[in-house]
């Protein structure tokens, strides 16, 4: 810094407390920098946050709301196998969506980090849908799959089908909902590490007998595994809390956790169960991130 | 990276169709004549003019431009001096605040709408386009700041010492020096911020009150009671927004790569 | 078909063009590299030198022309369907694999048993002077540049190939490490028997490394010989020039001469002339002391400039030493001026 380098010119005692006094002023005024929005940030996300978490080990009010006494009853009663399995669902779900959203996504990837000058106009063409409004998307999803939609009036002019096949509020609509929301997230990593790879490698793998299987399979996909890693992490956690997906293409019966949590401080009118379901969510999530973050960075190191 | 086997390249192509397939096809359809059938009826701009007819929308519509507007400017000015403390000063649990900006970004949505629905439920506050703001600014903050911050670490400090050396304050620093550089970054953080707020529907769907309709929620209660040609109408409206928003944003980080 | 007495060349190129788009990279090259010799191509950047080694290698395909190797054409061939190896300028190694997996890649992609894998991994390890105990495992990413050049090339001739390819593989070395290594090739060359096909810019090295050296610029080849022959015989001007220095001069009959400095003599206006040598009248007008060697520039009547050797001591400044304003005859014998020819 600046200063500090002014006050190094003089010497000796001084410029060791004129040191200290700028590295505590410079303490300062980064601290006052951050403080509004950390402020805002512990106000209306930690704060909230943690009433959930005290929430979620109260008694139930009997029309909502809680009643200050400590209890786990909130957590045992997730144990109920109708919520086990909400749970069950939610996480296979979320993993058929990252590995559709992979094997979709990784050959995408790679036609973009090979299309040469067309390149950035591939990206572009990931890049915009992947900010378009994800209601809109999801609509567009139920336009196409809903009885009277372009799939099944498609199928009946073709001949393929006599009626229409129920598409909608099915696990296959929700899949397909989150795989197609979710997707860019996937490709963009990927195309990251694939771009970077340098194609001397490829060459050199070529050159010592490597047949184009050997040369994807020994050299390009296990460099480009950072990528799948990250994509994967952007795919699964946001797959892990949908709502919205579930709530307009899965209909009643195929709820996930985001709609038990919403259900709970809907109608159920059961908050410290509701409270301790988005904890569990919250578990899964963080120990997916902290599996994958790992996974990443051990990644480049494994030999 | 060469190209990839034909075969991928194929497989590719027909994804990149259907990726754009769905979006496409609601498009196409606000244009459709027939209310109800997916025959080509002719064209017609009717679904928008009915639009312009319905008070509600043009109220949601305000609705949601206020909340974006707000909230942007708000989350924009505090994410950019989160974003130059980080980039700028050394203290002690950097890492740490690093990790936890990173915190609402990866908390489910629906964890946070309610959360904030029961910190309002439980202060007593009144559910309305404030309350949206509010929420909203709490979840830009974090993109606003990883932006903006990307772009601090891209140009390092030495014109910013350059200029303290030459007897510029830090005021005077920040705005002809810092800012000026930053600025690109800043704006993209605002663009994203913007449409992050004006598209959001889960947060906004816990924190809403009586009268604070914003337009994902009305197109919300309009595809719940059923598919109809105004929603394409809408839909399409809202895509052209944000795609502008979004080629606009890309731009300019764009130049800043450059 | 009668069989040749002598064996086939180890590589041959036939009137090989490729062009890119508008660009011609590689203009009807042809040339034979015997087995076992040391061939370089040495050119300025973009001269097509390695693009040449491209279209051996496979990687790029010829438009016109053939390739052969040890007889076989191979240029309609991909490259791992060629039984040669390379070593890249930027070594290439693969990050996520061990010194040790490294060399082992090619052995595993022609699924030879593992244990006669780790075997010939140690030896070639050995081969390069690295102690495969201590390497093997190793990260490529934590090796000093001289290591990973190391390793590339062991990974290249574990292989036992016919031919090397090496593409500027000293590029990224500091001078010190560049000599070592030079020497180390040159004694692999021969020690093996392996013909190695080496792509350079830096005539020094193709001097002082090669058996022949093929000069190239704009996509052809301007001369092809051995160090001694190309130096002292240089056929073009370019070749005169990009090889050291040279002296570009105006002869009597009007064709282009070269004279390379160390080839003239600097003489005060006074002294006798040895006969027949050819004498040019000037003014100095720079002296340049370079260490072991030194340079003046003369002005000629005829107003061309001539770079001349001269001893180092006689530039270092002091008595009896040239100074820039002498008056000086440059001589040099007829003999040493070499007609050039009218480049294409």
């Amino acid at each position: 810094m600046a200063p500090r380098r002014r006050a190094g010119a003089r010497g000796g005692a001084l410029r060791r407390r004129a040191l200290g006094w700028l590295a505590g002023h410079d303490r300062a005024r980064a601290w006052a920098l951050l403080a509004p929005g950390t402020l805002w940030l512990v106000a209306f996300f930690l704060v909230p946050v943690g009433i959930m978490a005290a929430y979620s080990v109260m008694e139930r009010g009997t029309y909502g709301g809680v009643v200050p006494d400590f209890t786990l009853a909130a957590y045992a009663r997730f144990f109920d196998p109708l919520y086990l399995r909400i749970l069950a669902r939610t996480i296979w779900l979320a993993v058929l969506t990252t590995t559709l959203c992979l094997v979709i996504g990784y050959p995408m990837a790679w036609a973009i980090a090979g299309a040469g000058r067309w390149k950035h106009a591939l990206l572009l063409l990931v890049v915009v849908p992947f900010w378009t409004s994800f209601l809109v998307r999801t609509y567009a999803i139920m336009f196409l799959l809903r009885d009277t939609g372009l799939v099944n009036s498609a199928l009946l002019s073709l001949g393929v089908i006599d009626t229409p096949l129920t598409l909608l509020f099915t696990p296959g609509a929700v899949l397909a909902g989150l795989v197609y929301g979710y997707l860019p997230f996937m490709i963009l990593p990927i195309y990251a590490s694939l771009d970077k790879l340098d194609p001397a490698l490829l060459e050199a793998a070529e050159s010592l007998g490597a047949r184009p299987a050997a040369r994807f399979l020994r050299v390009a996909l296990p460099l480009s595994l950072p990528g799948v890693v990250a994509g994967s992490l952007l795919v699964f956690v946001p797959s892990l809390g949908a709502f919205l997906t579930p709530d307009l293409l899965g209909g009643a019966r195929q709820v996930m956790i985001g709609n038990l949590v919403q259900q709970q401080f809907g109608a159920a009118r059961d908050w410290p169960f509701g409270a301790a379901a988005s904890f569990v969510l919250m578990g899964v999530v963080l120990a997916a991130v902290y599996a994958f973050l790992r996974r990443g960075a051990a990644l480049p190191e494994e030999v | 990276m060469r190209r990839p086997p034909w075969w991928v390249v194929a497989f590719a192509g027909l994804c990149f169709l259907l990726l754009h397939l769905p979006v496409l096809v609601l498009v196409a359809f606000s244009f459709n004549r027939s209310r109800f059938s997916m025959e080509w009826s002719g064209f017609t701009l009717d679904w928008y003019a009915r639009l312009l007819e319905r008070g509600d929308i043009l109220g949601a519509l305000q609705a949601s431009l206020v909340v974006a507007l707000a909230s942007t400017a708000i989350a924009t000015v505090l994410g950019t001096l989160i974003a130059l403390a980080l980039a700028r000063h050394a203290f002690p649990g950097r890492r740490l605040y690093q990790g936890f900006l990173y915190l609402p970004i990866v908390t489910p949505e629906i964890v946070v709408g309610i959360s904030l629905l029961v910190l309002f439920a439980t202060a007593g506050i009144q559910l309305g386009l404030g309350t949206i703001t509010i929420a909203h600014v709490a979840f830009n903050i974090s993109f606003v700041a990883v932006v903006v911050l990307a772009r601090l670490h891209g140009m390092g400090g030495d014109l910013e010492e350059a200029a303290m050396d030459l007897g510029a304050d830090e005021l005077t620093t920040f705005f002809r020096v810092t800012l000026p550089q930053i600025l690109p970054g800043v704006i993209a953080g605002a663009l994203l911020a913007f449409t992050m707020s004006f598209d959001d529907f889960v947060i906004t769907f816990f924190v809403a009150g009586v009268g604070s309709t914003t337009l994902p929620l009305l197109v919300y209660s309009m595809v719940r009671r059923g598919v109809e040609p105004t929603i394409n109408a809408i839909s399409t409206i809202i895509l052209l927004v944000t795609t502008v928003a979004i080629l606009v944003a890309y731009r300019l980080r764009g130049e800043e790569g450059s | 078909m009668t069989a040749p007495s002598t064996p086939p060349p180890a590589v041959r190129f036939a009137a090989v063009r490729k062009r890119y788009g508008d660009t011609v990279a590689v203009d009807g090259v042809s040339f034979d590299v015997a087995r076992g010799e040391f061939f370089s191509i040495l050119g300025p950047s973009g001269c097509g030198k390695s693009t040449t080694l491209r279209l051996l290698a496979g990687f790029e395909r010829p438009d016109e022309g053939e390739i052969h190797l040890n007889g076989d054409r191979i240029d309609g061939r991909r490259p791992w369907e060629r039984p040669l190896a390379m070593v890249f300028q930027s070594y290439a190694l693969f990050p996520h694999l061990s010194v040790e997996r490294n060399v082992a890649f090619g052995l595993e992609r022609r699924k030879l048993p593992r244990t006669e894998i780790e075997t010939r991994v140690r030896r070639a390890l050995e081969l390069v002077r690295l102690d495969p105990g201590a390497f093997g495992r190793r990260s490529p990413r934590h090796l000093s540049g001289g290591q990973r050049q190391r390793v590339a090339l062991a990974r290249a001739l574990v292989l036992e190939p016919p031919v090397l390819l090496l593409d500027e593989p000293l590029g990224a070395l500091d001078q010190k490490l560049r000599k070592e290594m030079q020497v180390e090739l040159r004694a692999l060359n021969r020690q093996l028997g392996i013909t190695f096909v080496y792509v350079t810019h830096d005539q020094e090295e193709a001097l002082a490394m090669s058996d022949r050296v093929a000069v190239m610029t704009d996509g052809r080849l301007a001369q092809v010989g051995t160090p001694v022959e190309v130096y002292e015989r240089p056929r073009t001007a370019f070749v005169a020039g990009f090889l050291g220095e040279a002296n570009l001069l105006a002869g009597d009959d009007g064709a282009r001469l070269a004279v390379r400095p160390e080839w003239m003599e600097i003489l005060r206006p006074d002294t006798p002339l040895s006969s027949g040598a050819v004498a040019r009248a000037g003014e100095v007008r720079d002296v340049v002391y370079l260490g072991e060697r030194a340079r003046a520039v003369v002005r000629l009547e005829s107003g061309e400039d001539v770079v001349v050797a001269l001893p180092p001591r006689s530039a270092a400044g002091g008595r009896g030493g040239w100074r820039p304003g002498d008056r000086a005859v440059v001589a040099w014998r007829p003999g040493d001026a070499r007609a050039l020819e009218e480049e294409p």
